[in-house]
Formats: structure tokens, C-alpha cells, sequence
């Protein structure tokens, strides 16, 4: 019998590198497809030119600099920040609620900032494009505190050991449950009192990245950093979790304490992104599934390369977006279901084949 | 290393509790290995989800000397494995990511396993033999290789106390007993303390060095496998008879009985009662059956035997003859024997009444006669259904050690009594109490709990050579 001193781990590795020349690919696809017309070796050209320490100064006219800088990139690198924190989020709920079909908006921030995004809309605020974000985000964050305090309130405590009498992931899904649908009640009700505004509410409810600006990718950055960076440390836990509340709570960890954590961060990160970019569905379910058909179960892997997948995914979804009817746009939203369902079903059917279930 | 004080557990609030645990005081030592045995519901698993503070409780668990309250997740995960009755195995796992979990006590919040958890991991699945299987899916393992690898992940945390509940309730015996050696040879290795619910009293006596009875959430046994594993006690918490064996080499082995044993089969039924001769007669002379209905002793001095279900049938002669034949060897033996007739009465006694009366022996009659004979048909049922209750009360008294129910079928067949609350009075029993019932048409419910049925067929009759009913003789 051959003796073992290493164990053999799930390796993040190989799956990243593929993710990462997706995510490359994507950006290039992203920066080099749009109305203007400007030529690929014009794209690549024009950012060897802006790399330091290069002494490389191609021609490139201001009109196409200012598109590919002002309008493609922030755009590209908005979309990859949604991505990644939308597949990371619902990766990191999939992993805490131990629920394949858990999604980042499973405790109500799709409600709470579709909530929040309404009333601003209907408002009719002079700064609604300054204003919705923020609305939008306290509108996400608000839900889930309260899907929160609900929970906890009908089983007893927020970071008590788990077992029964506390809080348990059943009553707090349910809670999002019952939570999402008020919130849902009440921004139905504003559409129907405003319903000039309902197609400004439903844009945004289907998401978009047409807005998309520097000053948005400052704003929700720190978020996205901090919520990936919480999510990433977890990936450890998240795989102790899988055997059950009870077993993980017997190897020493504090059940609750890391749903908690867990799901703040997956929720301050979702919001943020959501409140820029609108309500994108789909990624958050396909992308973690794909990375675990094609690669690994293990949140060493699914996690990381969710994000780095998950990036690429929406660039590529909203270059199909802004092509389809260039030069209209159709919502990313329906792109991601679109091109997203049937791939991630492929997927599956292979991976069955092969194993042989 | 174990100590559990005053332990109780109370399922639901306000109102509506229920005890799952109640006082329990019990001690394991260093090294030792303690069974829990105990019917499902009893509070096993309760128990040990306490110790390692998965269920709020009262009093006090102490391990190593340590209020396990006082303690963290981490920390009590140092100190207690615990491995659960169906440990969550997720299929696409792979073995060595398994193993891995075990060491989470030991690795910091943020942190990853680092040589030292590989190599004790590494060290546990060449023990188990599972290293050539390390990088296989969880889904892939036979139920002996999860058992192996479950108790692998257990011992990867480096705790001195093992905790299982039902450790080897998914194999078969051959399975089993591997996973317990198993134990037992790492217990003994690492200087384990182990804690076990086990379903196999059999194995339970084999391998722990002593067993804890639960029932309804108390301790109501402790001691060495020999004085738990009783047969009064078993039959009593377990509400089933058992026999408890012993091998040449000393071991006990745990028998349960059939509840359903019927080995005649209860051909030959259906049969309305409608032969009055047949029914004049019933009681003949013979008691052929009373050497079959004699219970054995085979337990040690002072433990009876489980206590028995006969039930004497057929369209023959002599049901009731050897029912009051087991009756006669019954008295002889010191046993306080009690008799309730259903049907026959007033005119129709018979002979061994008078035997009875001479003995000392309880005896009832509460039929009214011969039903076809009665003119208020609403009357008979009424005293059959008295009489069922008088039977039903003394069942269940305790106070005898044999009942005979005298054509008690009858009372079934005509529908005074409801099959079912015959049923259910038979298997509520006093534990202690024999009972013998008699009469045709007995109803397959009936047989179905007997543990002997004694078919009669058409046993050669007086009455067909002419001989008619004598004073003294009644056939």
C-alpha cells in the first residue's frame, strides 16, 4: 500500500487559469464590439500604448480613445464586478443554506432593491441616476436585516448554537420568503398607483449596464472587494458546512456566527452591485453550478473561480446585449436566462453522460 | 472522563413538552466503553446530542473534568467526536477532502490544513485502509468503506472521547462486527473513551465494557453486560419477549421472540358454531394438549421465562380440557392461575369446576349459557362483552401468572368483542401473565399473536358411540 504524507486536494489551479483566459478573452470581446466600428488591432493597439514603462505610442484618434475609454471599459469592468459578485454571492448563499437552487436574492435583496429603486423612480427625483443606487442599496440591505430579525424572532437568537430552539436555515429562507413578498406587495402597489413610470421600473428590474461609468465602478469597488475577500476566507468553512449544521457544529464550528458573516458579505456585495446594475438573474444559479459539474465541489474552487467565471460570463452576456439589436439594447437580464439556461443544461446532460448517472 | 449530573432534555415549549431526558446521573471512565441500549424514542441519541451541546439541556455533562457549557465550539471539538446515526456523506466528496473535515478543531478561522493535519489524516486512512481510495468520490464507497472513513474523520480530531450513535446500523453483520472491532482496537490504541448507542444487544454486551438502559429518558439499568442484558428488564422496556442465551464461551446472546409464531397454521376456520353437540361436548376427557402449552424454564434462578399466548382451536374435541389441563400443571407449580368462561354456564359445568373449587383456583363464569339458547340475544352480548372487560382487567393486573379464556373466540366470532380489543388487551398484558384462550373460529388476529396454536381436528367422541353426557363426565 503506498504511503500518503500529502493528501490529494482539490486544486484550484487549472480551473482558474481557464477562467481567467475566459475572463481575458471577455474583457477583448467586451472592448472591441460596439457601434464604432473600431478595428480589434486598434483596441489592442491603443492599450499597448497606455501600459507603463512601455515606450509604445501608436496613433490612436481622441474619438476612439474616449469610446473605448469613457464608454467600453468602464462598461466591461462594471460587468465583470457584477458578474463576480453576483455568481460569488450565490455560490457562498448555495453553500450556507446547503440549497442548490439558493441564489444571491434568496433572503430578499432583489425585493429590497427593487423596493428602494421604485420609490425613487417614482418619485421622480431630479437625480435619479445619483440617487437610485443608494435607494436601491438600503433597499437590498433593509430586506435581508429584516429576513434576518424575522428569522431569528421565531426560532430565538442570531448566533446561538445551532441545534434546536435557534435560529435554523429553514426559518430564515422562509423568512425571505414571506419578507420578499412584502416588499414585492408594496412596490407593485407604486407601480400601480405611478403607472407612467412602469417601464422605467421594469428596465430597470431587468437590469442594464447602459449607464455604465467610472464613477459607478468607484462606487460599488470597495464593496466588491471587501465582500469577495470575506467570501474567499470562508471557502474552508463553506466546505465544513456541507456535511449539516449539526455535524459542522460538532467539529467546532460556530454554525450561525459563519451563516451570519457569510451572508452579510454575499448581501452588502450583491447590493452593491444590483444597485448599479439593476436585477440580473441567472448567474448567480448557473455559473457555481457549471464551475462544480466542470471541475470541483469543493468551495476551494467553486468560490474563486465563480467570481473569475462569473466576470466573464456577464461581459460576454452584455456584449450579446448591445449587439443584438445594435444599435438598441435588449436587458442583460434576458441575455444571461437566455444564453444562460440552455448552456448550463448542455453542461449538465455532458457531465451526466460521462459519469454515467 | 465523562460525567453527566442530573441531565434532562425537554423537547417544545410552553405546554406542550415532552421529557426526553430526565435525571440522568451516570459516570464513563478513562478508557472505558459504555453502551446505550433502549427502544427507539428512549432517549439515546438525545443524550449523546447533549453531551456535545447540539440540544439545550439541564444539569450538568463534565468532560475531562470541563463544564462542557463553559466550553467553545473549538474547544469541545478537541475534547468529544461525535459522529450522528446518518452522518451526511455528500457524494461528490472526495475521501481525502473528508478525512481533512475532521481537523477542523484544529485550524484557525481564516487558516488551511497544513502538513501536520495532512499526515495525521494521511496516517488515519492507511489505519482504515482507505489510502488507496483517497482521491475517490464519497458517492463511490461501499457502506463498510463510509463506515471506516466517517470513524476516520471522527479520530482525525484528536479527541479522547468518541461519541456514536448507532455506529453500525447501515451493515450487515459481517460489516458490523469489522466496524466494531474497529473501534475497539483504536480505543484501545488512543486511549479512546467511547460512548456508544447501540441497537445489537447482542454486540452491545460483546464489545462495551458496560451498558446503560435507557427508557422513557431515564436510566433504568447499569451495570456489566450481564446484568443489563435481563430478560425481565428486556421484556419490560423493549415490549417484546426476549430470551437471553449463553454462548459456551461465556457470551450473552439477546433472542428475540416472534410475536406471530403459529406453527400448525390456522387452516380450517370459517366455520360458523352452529352444532350444539359440538359445542355440549366441547370439554372432553383428554388434556393432550397441556404437555405442548408447558412453558420451559431455561433462564437463570429467579428470572421467569417471557410469558406466553396459547391459543387451543379447531372443530375438535378437547380445546378447553387442555386449557384446564395447563390449568392443573399451572397450580402445581406455585403459579396463581385465574379462569374466565365466556360462554357456558348455569346448567353446563364442567368437571374440572369442581377441581378447581377443591384447589383453590379462581374461577369465573360469566357466559350465560348456551347463546342459541338465551332468549334475550342483547343480554348475551352485553355479559360477553362484561366478561371481556373482567379478562381485560385481570390481564392487565399483574396479579396472575396464567389466565385461562375459556371460549373467548366465540364473544369474537359473534361480534360482542371486537377482534382488536382482544388484540390489544392480550399484548398489554402484565408482562408475567400466560395466557391460554380457547374456542373454534379462533380469529387469524388472534393466531397471529399466539405463540402456540393448537389445532384440534375431529379427535374420536364418546358421543358418537352413544354414550351420552354423564354427571361427572360432560362431554
Amino acid at each position: 500500500m503506498t504511503t500518503l504524507t500529502v493528501l490529494p486536494r482539490a486544486n484550484a489551479t487549472r480551473p482558474m487559469l481557464v477562467a481567467a483566459a475566459a475572463l481575458v478573452g471577455a474583457m477583448v470581446v467586451g472592448m472591441s464590439v460596439g457601434p464604432a466600428g473600431i478595428p480589434l488591432a486598434t483596441v489592442l493597439e491603443a492599450f499597448a500604448g497606455h501600459i507603463p514603462l512601455i515606450n509604445y505610442h501608436p496613433y490612436i484618434s481622441t474619438i476612439d480613445w474616449d469610446v473605448l475609454w469613457q464608454i467600453r471599459a468602464p462598461r466591461v469592468v462594471l460587468g465583470g464586478l457584477v458578474g463576480a459578485m453576483l455568481a460569488g454571492g450565490g455560490a457562498a448563499y448555495q453553500g450556507v443554506f446547503r440549497n442548490p437552487l439558493a441564489d444571491p436574492y434568496l433572503l430578499g435583496v432583489a425585493a429590497g432593491a427593487g423596493l428602494g429603486a421604485t420609490i425613487i423612480i417614482v418619485a421622480g427625483s431630479a437625480n435619479l441616476s445619483q440617487l437610485l443606487p443608494f435607494t436601491a442599496f438600503a433597499g437590498a440591505v433593509l430586506a435581508v436585516v429584516m429576513t434576518y430579525l424575522v428569522g431569528a424572532s421565531s426560532t430565538g437568537g442570531l448566533t446561538r448554537r445551532s441545534g434546536s430552539g435557534t435560529m435554523t436555515n429553514t426559518s430564515i429562507v422562509l423568512a425571505g420568503v414571506a419578507v420578499a413578498a412584502l416588499f414585492t406587495a408594496v412596490q407593485t402597489y407604486l407601480q400601480q398607483q405611478h403607472s407612467p413610470e412602469l417601464q422605467n421600473v421594469y428596465a430597470w428590474i431587468l437590469g442594464s449596464l447602459t449607464v455604465a461609468s467610472w464613477s459607478q465602478v468607484r462606487l460599488i469597488l470597495p464593496y466588491v472587494i471587501v465582500s469577495a475577500a470575506v467570501l474567499v476566507a470562508h471557502r474552508r468553512l463553506l466546505d465544513v458546512l456541507r456535511v449539516g449544521e449539526d455535524e459542522a457544529g460538532a467539529l467546532g464550528i460556530n454554525t450561525a456566527r459563519v451563516r451570519l458573516i457569510v451572508v452579510a458579505a454575499a448581501t452588502v456585495g450583491t447590493a452593491a452591485v444590483v444597485s448599479v446594475s439593476g436585477l440580473i438573474g441567472f448567474v448567480g444559479i448557473i455559473v457555481p453550478h457549471t464551475v462544480r459539474l466542470v471541475s470541483n465541489a469543493s468551495y476551494r474552487v467553486v468560490l474563486p473561480v465563480s467570481m473569475v467565471g462569473g466576470a466573464a460570463f456577464l461581459i460576454l452576456a452584455d456584449v450579446v446585449a448591445r449587439t443584438v439589436e445594435s444599435p438598441a439594447e435588449i436587458p442583460i437580464g434576458v441575455v444571461t436566462a437566455f444564453v444562460g439556461a440552455p448552456f448550463f443544461l448542455f453542461v449538465l446532460r455532458s457531465r451526466r453522460a460521462q459519469s454515467g448517472v | 472522563m465523562i460525567t453527566l449530573e442530573e441531565l434532562a432534555v425537554c423537547y417544545g415549549d410552553n405546554g406542550t413538552s415532552t421529557l426526553a431526558l430526565s435525571g440522568v446521573n451516570e459516570k464513563v471512565g478513562d478508557g472505558e466503553w459504555v453502551g446505550l441500549i433502549g427502544p427507539n424514542g428512549a432517549g439515546k441519541t438525545t443524550l449523546l446530542r447533549s453531551i456535545v451541546q447540539l440540544i439545550p439541556h439541564e444539569g450538568r455533562t463534565l468532560v475531562d473534568g470541563q463544564d462542557t457549557r463553559a466550553l467553545s465550539r473549538r474547544e469541545l471539538a478537541r475534547l468529544i467526536a461525535y459522529v450522528p446515526q446518518k452522518p451526511e456523506l455528500p457524494p461528490e466528496i472526495t475521501v481525502s477532502d473528508y478525512v481533512l473535515l475532521g481537523r477542523s478543531p484544529h485550524v484557525g478561522y481564516f487558516g488551511v490544513e497544513g502538513a501536520h493535519d495532512h499526515a495525521v489524516c494521511a496516517a488515519l486512512l492507511e489505519r482504515l485502509e482507505l489510502s488507496s481510495m483517497a482521491e475517490r468520490h464519497l458517492g463511490t464507497l461501499s457502506g463498510g468503506e463510509l463506515q471506516r472513513l466517517v470513524l476516520a474523520r471522527a479520530l482525525a480530531q484528536e479527541a479522547p472521547v468518541l461519541l456514536l450513535d448507532e455506529p453500525t446500523s447501515a451493515l450487515d453483520l459481517g460489516r458490523r462486527v469489522d466496524a466494531l472491532e474497529i473501534v475497539d482496537a483504536l480505543r484501545r490504541e488512543h486511549g479512546l473513551t467511547v460512548l456508544s448507542a447501540m441497537h445489537d444487544l447482542t454486540l452491545a454486551g460483546q464489545f462495551a465494557d458496560r451498558l446503560v438502559l435507557l427508557s422513557d429518558g431515564k436510566v433504568v439499568a447499569s451495570g456489566r453486560s450481564d446484568e443489563v442484558l435481563n430478560e425481565a428488564l428486556l421484556t419490560t422496556h423493549f415490549g417484546l419477549h426476549v430470551q437471553v442465551l449463553r454462548t459456551g464461551e461465556g457470551d450473552l446472546v439477546v433472542a428475540p421472540r416472534r410475536r406471530g409464531a403459529s406453527p400448525q397454521g390456522p387452516e380450517e376456520r370459517g366455520e360458523p358454531m352452529s352444532d350444539e353437540h359440538e359445542a355440549v361436548s366441547d370439554e372432553a376427557v383428554s388434556d393432550e394438549a397441556g404437555r405442548e402449552a408447558e412453558p420451559e424454564e431455561v433462564a437463570a434462578p429467579g428470572v421467569r421465562v417471557p410469558s406466553l399466548v396459547l391459543v387451543n382451536t379447531g372443530h375438535g374435541k378437547g380445546k378447553s380440557s387442555a386449557a384446564f389441563g395447563v390449568m392443573g400443571r399451572a397450580w402445581a407449580r406455585g403459579w396463581t392461575v385465574g379462569v374466565v368462561q365466556f360462554v357456558k354456564g348455569g346448567k353446563w359445568q364442567v368437571g374440572e369446576r369442581k377441581l378447581a373449587d377443591h384447589l383453590g383456583i379462581e374461577w369465573q363464569v360469566l357466559g350465560d349459557g348456551f347463546t342459541w339458547e338465551s332468549t334475550d340475544l342483547d343480554e348475551t352480548a352485553a355479559k360477553g362483552r362484561h366478561a371481556w372487560s373482567v379478562a381485560r382487567a385481570k390481564l392487565a393486573s399483574g396479579a396472575y401468572d396464567m389466565l385461562i379464556l375459556d371460549e373467548l373466540t366465540y364473544a369474537v366470532s359473534y361480534g360482542w368483542v371486537p377482534v382488536a380489543d382482544v388484540v390489544a388487551g392480550v399484548l398489554e398484558r402484565a408482562p408475567k401473565t400466560n395466557v391460554v384462550i380457547t374456542g373454534r373460529n379462533a380469529a387469524p388476529e388472534l393466531i397471529e399473536i399466539a405463540d402456540t396454536v393448537t389445532e384440534m381436528t375431529m379427535v374420536k367422541h364418546a358421543y358418537e358411540r352413544g354414550i351420552k353426557a354423564r354427571k361427572g363426565i360432560e362431554y
